[in-house]
């Protein structure tokens, strides 16, 4: 078997999996081959240490999932990096079952231990973490931001192009684009989380202040999201929402509770604001204040502001 | 008039499973099972489906002998009929094996117009079940569903993706797997609930399924299964004048590189 | 034992506390503050089959019997013991005339009370000594082609929304021992319900006076027969005594678990008071007297359903909810402390609930009489 593949549509997760990629390359001494949707993402690529990389082009992501598979298959792939978005995981899926291969989903971290691939993975909806042992070949999907990119390589790999047989069978209709504002709070570097600890949404303008001084994205729990509707789905945090690991997560006016805190519980330094002590958001806290958020929030804005 | 199949999973109630406090090591012992999440939500909508062109649906579930106690619950939901394999081997099976059996199954229940999966199981969430039967069956598939509709061999879905909503139509048959806010999975009323034991089911033995031993060895294996537990500094402020609060934890923040 | 539940009994449990957690406990709350008759969710508990659980299919009923419909109503409880006695109470009208009607009645009244069309309740006491001693002692004389109907029943659940009631008279006047049951239609001229009593709790469960003035019954709608009214009633009371029990049962359960959840974030001294003597006794007794009530209950379900004599079993089961009720409200409104008398919590609807599920359909004579002289 030789090659570690990597794929995304999305070039920038495409490239941050060269990173796991480039040290797999290390204990298996196998070459690193990415496959890229088109000659600028395959330029970027090859820059950033991928030995070989294959342009397939093609209008549907998940149509090119047999033309991957050939690709994985001719070169005996023994692993298969893929990037952990919704259509990543129906194409790496797809080519897993065809190469009858296993598959851990959303792994955090990779090595290869006595000829297999170990992941470490979350079960549970988030509450337990578990290690997953996979035979070669096996498939991976890793999720945005688990990584950053490799530095620039010494060395620009080769771009050749494959030529791709599109699945007839689907018909793509209407594709609307559903990015909003813009504002990705999953790149944010601090955060300040709201909860229905307040009152009405002008409320919310505290917490903006409170933001502001720190440079910190708001962001909130699926109640102010999907019931209030005081903030957009995009960010809610939560099983079923966003995930962030900010260096400053602050949970003003939250519980704790861990559909939630599952969402946030990578940060580095989690605070909390709540005015009730039994609350368990103190128990998922570095730092914690117990009172009346009404009051906390603008003597603490003023006080960081200085 | 179409003919669906729903695979379903009987995991265990992840809200029931304890962390022991010494070894952080799962307890499950109180979990009690039930239909996972979002293969209720898959039920739902080939009950939909049939309630509105027609048609019939049938059930599909593997797993261990435990998998019988399934299957009333899953025939008050609308389905018709529900095949069961109950086997050992459902104990350690990873995706690649789920996939193979449920195909070979699928293979020899017969022909299917729509395969309706739930977009992952609420206790592993591996999202792969719904691609790799299509690769494996030869069909095409709509992953991420939130909307579905058929005319005749026409099946229309919108998939809900990170930044987009996309429509695609394909003639049948297909694999589906759907997202939870599709719909909202009515409760049955008692006339369901006790007339589902009046529904038939059928066991499919996995001897039956012409599998090689090989199709039922996993590829994926948990090794150590942990309680996540947050470890934090706890660390709280609760002077009676929020001032003084304040001032220690601008201090904190400041130990912490923070302000 | 007298049972183990069944696939069906327990798969009906199940399905009932879904629908409770979905359709009454969110209103529970609401409905204890405006005391409005919860109409829409006596019609989701129709569609759901609730209201023709202990009818047979024939007449439209689930036929699931009483040990589910027990366990249904401790379900129901948990959230809103209001709710349940609604139920309870066109139950027991509906398995008197179950239990006691002729063809003919049965297959005129049970269709609709099945399919929730028909609210029934069941119209027993009196104000006076005894019943059918007293002044306003409900009469009721012969009359061409049946009977005519005069006096007052108290305290009858459900009234102004059922649409039959299960009447108990005196044929004569005097002797109580001589009752006669009568289903009356609530259009009947001469009906008349009184303002409805504003109750400490069980807010949403209309109980009222209602006074017969020359009501006419026919013969065909005598319940049994004629002067064999009390052996009917001492079932009813049973029933009703059984089901009331599972009330209690439901809200002490709720009860039990807000304040250990409570007691577990409460810090004091440094750690939760959970972990206090004083308060995990408390807890414990209260839990084991509340799971020994739910099989006494379910136990004297069972019973019913066997078709064997259930009063003594019902006897003890209503001595054990009295016992039970009260005292574990107070209990785990100690262990909540201030915060659990404070309105706002769930425990003051609970402490004003609970007293009103063990003395609505109290006998006249105390539970422990006829447990004494069963035994010896």
């Amino acid at each position: 078997m030789a090659g570690i593949f990597v794929f995304s549509e999305d070039c920038a997760l495409a490239g941050q999996l060269l990173t796991p990629a480039l040290d797999l390359k290390k204990s298996l001494a196998q070459p690193v081959i990415a496959i890229a949707l088109n000659e600028a993402d395959a330029k970027v690529l090859a820059s950033l240490g991928a030995d070989k990389v294959v342009v397939l082009a093609g209008k549907w992501v998940e149509g090119l999932a047999d033309a991957i598979y050939s690709q994985a298959k001719t070169a005996e792939a023994s692993v298969l990096l893929v990037g952990g978005t919704l259509r990543g995981k129906h194409v790496a899926a797809y080519v897993a079952a065809k190469l009858n291969a296993g598959m851990t989903t959303d792994a955090k971290a990779l090595r290869i231990e006595v000829g297999k691939l170990l992941a470490s993975r979350v079960l549970y909806a988030g509450l337990a973490v578990c290690e997953e042992e996979v035979t070669l070949p096996a498939v991976a999907t890793i999720r945005a931001r688990t990584f950053l990119p490799p530095p620039a390589a010494a060395t620009v790999g080769v771009i050749e192009t494959a030529v791709v047989e599109s699945d007839t069978r689907v018909t793509i209709g209407e594709v609307t684009s559903t990015s909003s504002e813009g504002i990705d709070i999953t790149t944010a570097n601090k955060l300040v989380a709201v909860g229905r600890g307040f009152r009405e949404k002008e409320d919310l303008k505290l917490a903006e202040e409170l933001g502001a001084v720190l440079k910190a994205e708001v962001a909130c729990t699926r109640g102010v999201a999907e019931d209030y509707h005081w903030l957009p789905i995009e960010r809610y945090i939560g099983i079923s929402g966003q995930t962030v690991k900010p260096e400053l997560y602050v949970a003003v006016g939250v519980s704790g509770q861990v559909q939630h805190m599952v969402g946030c519980r990578e940060s580095k330094v989690i605070v909390a604001v709540n005015n009730d002590e039994r609350s368990p958001i103190f128990e998922a806290a570095d730092y914690g204040i117990v009172g009346d958020l009404y009051e906390v929030l603008p003597l603490l804005t003023a006080a960081l502001g200085n | 008039m179409p003919k669906c199949l729903v695979c379903y999973k009987w995991t265990l109630d992840e809200q029931d499973i304890k962390i022991e406090p010494e070894d952080l090591s799962l307890d499950s012992s109180r979990a009690k099972g039930k239909i996972s999440d979002f293969d209720r939500n898959a039920i739902e909508e080939a009950a939909l489906l049939v309630e509105k062109n027609g048609g019939a649906v049938d059930a599909l579930s593997y797993g261990t002998a435990s998998v019988k106690q399934s299957l009333k619950d899953a025939l008050s939901r609308g389905p018709g009929k529900a095949f069961w394999i109950g086997d050992a081997s459902a104990e350690a099976a990873d995706a690649c094996v789920t996939a193979n059996v449920l195909a070979a199954a699928i293979r020899k229940l017969g022909q299917y117009d729509l395969i309706l999966c739930g977009e992952g199981s609420s206790d592993l969430y591996n999202q792969q079940t719904a691609p790799r039967l299509a690769a494996l069956l030869g069909f095409p598939c709509l992953s991420f569903v939130n909307k579905l509709s058929v005319d005749g061999e026409v099946v229309t879905a919108t998939r809900k993706l990170e930044d987009c909503v996309e429509t695609v139509t394909v003639k049948s048959p297909v694999v589906i797997s759907v997202l939870s806010e599709i719909n909202k999975p009515r409760i049955p009323s008692l006339k369901q609930v006790l007339g589902a034991s009046k529904k038939p089911n059928e066991e499919v033995k996995i001897a039956d399924l012409g599998l090689k031993p090989e199709d039922l060895h996993p590829k994926a294996m948990r090794k150590s299964v942990k309680g996540f537990v947050m470890q934090r500094k706890n660390v709280v402020y609760k002077e009676s004048s929020a001032a003084d609060n304040i001032a220690k934890l601008k201090v904190s923040l400041a130990s912490e590189g923070l302000c | 034992m007298s049972y183990a539940m069944t696939e069906e009994q327990e798969l009906i449990q199940s399905n009932i506390r879904e629908f409770v957690t979905e359709h009454v406990a969110p209103l529970a709350d609401s409905l204890d503050k405006n005391g409005e008759y919860p109409s829409e969710a006596v019609v989701k508990m129709a569609e759901q089959g609730l209201l023709g659980l202990v009818v047979p299919a024939e007449f439209g009923g689930l036929e699931a019997g009483y040990l589910s419909f027990v366990a249904s109503v401790e379900e129901l409880s948990r959230a809103s013991a209001a709710t349940a006695a609604i139920l309870v109470q066109h139950t027991v009208a509906t398995g008197c005339i179950g239990r006691w009607g002729n063809a003919e009645q049965k297959g005129r009244l049970l269709p609709g009370l099945a399919s929730g069309e028909t609210l029934g309740s069941v119209a027993v006491f009196e104000n006076g000594p005894k019943l059918g001693a007293g002044a306003e002692a409900l009469i009721a004389r012969q009359h061409e082609h049946g009977y005519l109907l005069k006096g007052a029943k108290i305290d009858v659940g459900n009234a102004g929304k059922a649409g039959i009631y299960v009447v108990f008279a005196t044929a004569e006047p005097g002797d109580g021992k001589k009752l006669t049951a009568f289903i009356v239609s609530a259009g009947q001229k001469g009906i008349r319900v009184g303002p409805i009593t504003k109750c400490t709790g069980l807010h949403g469960y209309q109980t009222a006076d209602i006074s017969f003035d020359d009501v006419f019954v026919s013969k065909e709608d005598m319940l049994g027969a004629l002067h064999g009214g009390s052996s009917i009633v001492g079932w009813t009371l049973a029933l009703a005594a059984v089901a009331e029990a599972a009330e209690t049962v439901g809200i002490v359960a709720t009860a039990v678990k807000h304040a250990a959840a409570y007691s577990k974030q409460r810090v004091q001294f440094g750690r939760s008071i959970s972990n206090f003597p004083a308060v995990q006794i408390m807890l414990a007794g209260v839990a084991a007297n509340c799971h020994a009530a739910r099989l006494v209950a379910l136990d004297a379900a069972a019973l019913i359903d066997q078709g064997k004599p259930f009063e003594v079993e019902s006897a003890m089961v209503k001595l054990l909810a009295l016992n039970l009720g009260q005292k574990s409200l107070c209990e785990a409104v100690q262990v909540e402390g201030g915060y659990g008398y404070s309105e706002e919590m769930a425990l003051a609807r609970l402490y004003r609930d609970v007293a009103g599920t063990t003395l609505r359909n109290s006998p006249a004579e105390f539970p422990e009489k006829l447990i004494a002289e069963s035994i010896a």
